[in-house]
């Protein structure tokens, strides 16, 4: 169970990824506001579920959960512009920036949580609620996809 | 030729949007401000408790402010006298600005101080106050320190009381005084103390406070029909990088109940790993905010420590962050350099006149490291908006390069890599892009392969189309099965879990590697028989491990997969739920026979997942074998004859043929072990041959297979020998030689290789995988690889600390 401490320290240091995540999944600032915010409501109103160590991993997962009740039920188009002064990069980052987000959400999330966090594969899984090996199966075929996409090498770190 | 693209975490960190400054200052309050037991973040309506007992005491309160004028209080007394009967005045959980300016002089006439940081959010609120509860917190903090848990129990009992009387926290109480024959506080600590020295050390100084900081609390929980437990639970933190944690619980009594330790930054528990130890330095060198000012003697320390662990055990997820910092030579600075205050200021005047953020302990950072064989100071200091990063020669104090960054946040590493470093590996920012491109939409639509009987059955598709889903109905479906079936798409049918996972694979899915979300037929075993295997396999599996599992109180959800793992099987998913609704675990089996080949666990006595060795029945689409016994495959024209020939004479000599190759593989289990990276090269050459592939998704373009070296060319030992070496140049400052040396080792000589998960080799590769065994899943997993030509020479070869199973 996480104490006030550790909910205080985690939940500070997890915002800015979280926020990110919820864009990530979301595309729009207002509804990721309101992701994040649902998140960590509840994150402190069920911490007593999270084992100990645990906290950031079970915020993770309520922020995409979150996110996709809003997804859901609020939004159903997605906007076609980036927001402005989003990203500043090259070309090439660009491009792979792009081929990131026009994967389905299945695909980008694991990505998203394997190299925006430092989760686990285990603790990414369980954050999207799925076995391991579909999580990795997950990953594999994004990078594969990513691949054939933009053909070239990326290398993922 | 295309230039390769490196996608790492500050790539996917600085491609979405930073945290907007006010959205993180109000959530930031919001995490402040969560009182116990309830979360506030819109003005609710609270039950306000007004007792005639404390209407008096708001009298007298009143009365006394005057007469105490004269006596001044301290932090519990100013929010029991003052601040407890204002909160109680009205039924709003907010002080308002005037009330604050109230209680703040007052405050201010009882000499209580409360932070810079504290009074300048204070003394910028807006019209919607501040939390009542947080901010009498805070001034209990002023008397009895920062972590409440460390507050006298008598404390912790009144300051709830206090929050339930005014309304700010609803009942019962939770934190308990022991009462008539329950172990007094006094006898608690003596056990602890007792039981402490001796099981663990004589001379742990557990109640000096400069060496370990204590945590206690004793709390009451209902447990239902009137029944109550109350336990203690106590923690001694150790103060410094070396001391052990000390971690109890003992029930009213004073039994001990649970307990476990903790050590230091370089202790062997297995629990010092990565995390443990960044905590460590977060307890002794944090603020209260949760950041570190880090120093060079503190991230030489962090090194010495981080490399230590990491020659014992890997943790994976830590070195992606650490890692850059394992990489830096840091310095202690000497006379010969400016100090770190000159280097501040001589990083501010470069970067020009600006808004300087001071409030935090980690805006303004230096640190001294050597970048380019010289020593630099990099600085870091905190804008509005982001942060600028300068380095300085450490000895003039020069400006060697200014950098800002708008899309950084604290989490990247950057204050503590030199710039060179940074540029190396890190993202050029560019000019921004002002065309942006347009996203494609998801969609939420049915997509493209919808009803391609070559995807998919036709009577599937019928099933699927009978829920009458589409477009229009798409939202009144889902909200239907969520209101029937809950949130959880585990209960759901499994014709809707078909579709809400269709629906979202976009057009062009590839089909070919993925867990399709399948149906069953009248081949496949039923759910209740699939809930029954899935129960008596779980409990076979952990009731060792948990001993207190009762299967029959279980409930299953069902999924079930066309071609799980892409393997050519059908498999029922059968998720396992405790009463309480928490999922306990998962079964996976083959849909036909119910043979389980894979057991999932989430209770934390045996976690994660297992596999098993089975045979599978053979897909059903497999062509039949050729009259000699071969596989269906044999002697296609994607392999040489001299492959066939070779291969021929292995069969031949251990005897195998499609028929008794289940048998075959049974045995080479017993005899080898159940992994096949394990067994000898050519059983692994069969096992491929004879049971891994499935005509249905067979394709004679570029196929991948394993098959013998040619004469006069690298022989198998020699690749491992090769490997080995390379391994070694690769790993052996970052994880130490006797690390690699331990690890087995599998060589395949693979056509038409994979490499690197996509890219297929137009030579053929040997593929050197290192294993080590990985305790918490019971398996062997891939820790290094390399791969090498037929003629000696090695393309790739690195460590595989991503791999965790």
């Amino acid at each position: 169970m996480a104490d006030r401490q550790e909910y205080e320290r985690v939940a500070q240091e997890a915002l800015p990824m979280l926020y990110r995540l919820a864009m990530g999944i979301l595309r729009c600032d207002a509804d990721a506001r309101d992701a994040v915010q649902q998140a960590l409501l509840k994150g402190w109103e069920k911490k007593e579920n999270a084992r100990p160590g645990k906290f950031r991993w079970y915020l993770t997962r309520i922020v995409i959960n979150e996110a996709r009740n809003i997804q859901r039920y609020r939004m159903r188009v997605f906007p076609t512009e980036l927001p402005p002064a989003v990203v500043q990069m090259s070309p090439d980052y660009r491009e792979l920036y792009d081929a990131i987000f026009a994967l389905s959400e299945d695909l980008r999330l694991p990505l998203l949580l394997k190299y925006m966090q430092d989760l686990s594969e285990k603790e990414a899984a369980q954050a999207l609620g799925i076995p391991v090996t579909t999580f990795k199966n997950r990953l594999h075929r994004a990078r594969k996809a990513l691949r054939k996409t933009l053909d070239r090498e990326v290398t993922f770190e | 030729m295309k230039r390769t693209l490196h996608a790492n975490k500050d790539f996917m960190n600085a491609a979405l949007p930073p945290l907007p400054a006010d959205f993180e200052r109000e959530m930031k309050e919001l995490i402040l401000s969560m009182p116990a037991g309830r979360p506030k973040r819109e003005e609710k309506t609270v039950k306000r408790k007004f007792s005639v007992g404390l209407a008096l005491a708001c009298l007298l309160a009143l009365l006394a402010v005057t007469a105490l004028a004269a006596v001044l209080l301290g932090g519990r007394d100013f929010v029991d006298k003052i601040m407890a009967p204002k909160a109680a005045e009205t039924s709003s959980d907010s002080f308002t600005k005037e009330e604050i300016e109230e209680i703040l002089r007052i405050a201010a006439e009882n000499n209580l101080v409360l932070s810079d940081e504290d009074m300048y959010r204070l003394t910028h609120l807006d019209e919607t106050g501040y939390f009542k509860e947080e901010l009498m917190r805070r001034f209990v903090k002023t008397e009895y320190g920062f972590y409440p848990h460390a507050w006298p129990i008598e404390v912790q009992h009144w300051y709830e009381q206090m929050l339930i009387a005014v309304g700010l926290q609803e009942g019962p109480q939770v934190n308990v005084l022991p009462e008539g024959d329950e172990r007094t506080q006094e006898e608690i600590l003596q056990i602890a103390r007792d039981f402490i020295h001796e099981k663990y050390d004589p001379d742990a100084d557990l109640d000096d406070s400069d060496k370990y900081r204590r945590f206690m609390t004793y709390r009451e929980f209902q447990l239902g029909e009137g029944m109550k437990y109350r336990q203690w639970n106590l923690n001694y933190e150790a103060l410094d990088l070396y001391g052990t944690d000390y971690c109890l619980a003992l029930d009213s009594a004073g039994n001990i109940k649970n307990e476990y330790t903790v050590d230091g930054i370089f202790g062997a528990s297995y629990l010092t790993h990565g995390q443990y130890i960044f905590d460590r330095f977060m307890r002794v060198y944090g603020d209260q905010y949760g950041f570190i000012n880090w120093d060079s003697e503190m991230l030489l320390q962090y090194q010495k420590a981080m490399r230590r662990r990491l020659t014992m055990e890997e943790y994976a997820p830590f070195l992606d962050r650490e890692y850059p910092i394992l990489n830096m030579t840091y310095l202690i600075p000497d006379d010969t350099m400016i100090s770190k205050e000159a280097a501040i200021e001589k990083a501010k005047e470069a970067c020009g006149n600006q808004d300087y953020d001071t409030l935090y302990s980690h805006s303004q950072v230096a640190v001294c490291m050597e970048a380019d064989g010289k020593p630099v100071w990099k600085v870091t200091l905190k804008v509005q908006g982001g942060y600028v990063y300068a380095q300085l020669d450490a000895k003039t104090g020069e400006a060697l390069t200014v950098d800002t960054d708008q899309t950084a946040d604290f989490a990247v590493w950057r204050e503590y890599v030199t710039e060179e470093y940074w540029r190396e590996h890190r993202l050029q920012p560019s000019s921004f892009h002002d065309t942006p491109t347009p996203n494609p939409v998801p969609g939420w639509r049915l997509p493209a392969f919808w009803g391609n009987t070559d995807v998919a059955p036709e009577w599937y598709w019928e099933r699927l189309n009978a829920t009458g889903y589409s477009e229009e109905t798409e939202d009144e479906l889902y909200l239907g099965w969520v209101e029937q079936y809950g949130y959880d798409t585990n209960f759901w049918p499994l014709e809707a879990q078909a579709i809400e996972i269709l629906t979202q694979l976009g057009d062009e899915p590839n089909l070919d590697v993925i867990n399709f979300p399948g149906l069953p037929t009248n081949g496949d075993i039923s759910q209740e028989e699939a809930l029954s295997i899935a129960k008596a396999a779980f409990k076979q599996e952990y009731a060792e491990a948990v001993p207190d599992l009762e299967v029959s109180t279980l409930t299953g959800a069902f999924s079930f997969w066309f071609n799980y793992q892409y393997e050519g099987h059908n498999a029922w998913e059968v998720n396992l739920y405790r009463p309480d609704g928490v999922r306990l675990g998962a079964v996976w089996m083959e849909s036909r026979l119910g043979e389980v080949f894979q057991l999932e666990s989430f209770d934390s006595r045996a976690p994660g997942l297992r596999t098993r060795d089975v045979s599978f029945a053979q897909p059903m689409t497999t062509p039949a074998p050729l009259e000699n016994g071969r596989p269906w495959m044999w002697g296609m024209d994607f392999a040489p004859q001299e492959h066939w020939e070779k291969l021929g004479q292995i069969v031949d000599e251990w005897g195998v043929t499609v028929e008794n190759f289940d048998q075959k593989y049974a045995e080479w289990c017993v005899l080898y072990g159940g992994d096949s990276a394990m067994w000898p090269y050519e059983c692994q050459v069969m096992e491929q041959f004879f049971s891994s592939w499935n005509a249905e998704n067979f394709s004679e373009e570029r196929v991948y297979y394993h098959s013998f070296p040619k004469e006069g060319k690298l022989t198998r030992e020699q690749a491992i020998e090769i490997a080995l070496r390379a391994v070694h140049e690769a790993g052996d400052e970052r994880v130490g030689a006797a690390w690699i040396d331990d690890l087995k080792c599998n060589a395949v000589f693979d056509v038409n290789a994979w490499v690197d998960a996509l890219y297929q080799s137009d030579e053929p590769l040997w593929i050197v995988t290192f294993f080590g065994w990985d305790a918490e899943y019971g398996y062997w997993t891939q820790r290094a690889y390399a791969y090498i030509t037929e003629d000696g020479e090695v393309i790739l070869a690195d460590l595989d600390l991503y791999s965790n199973g």
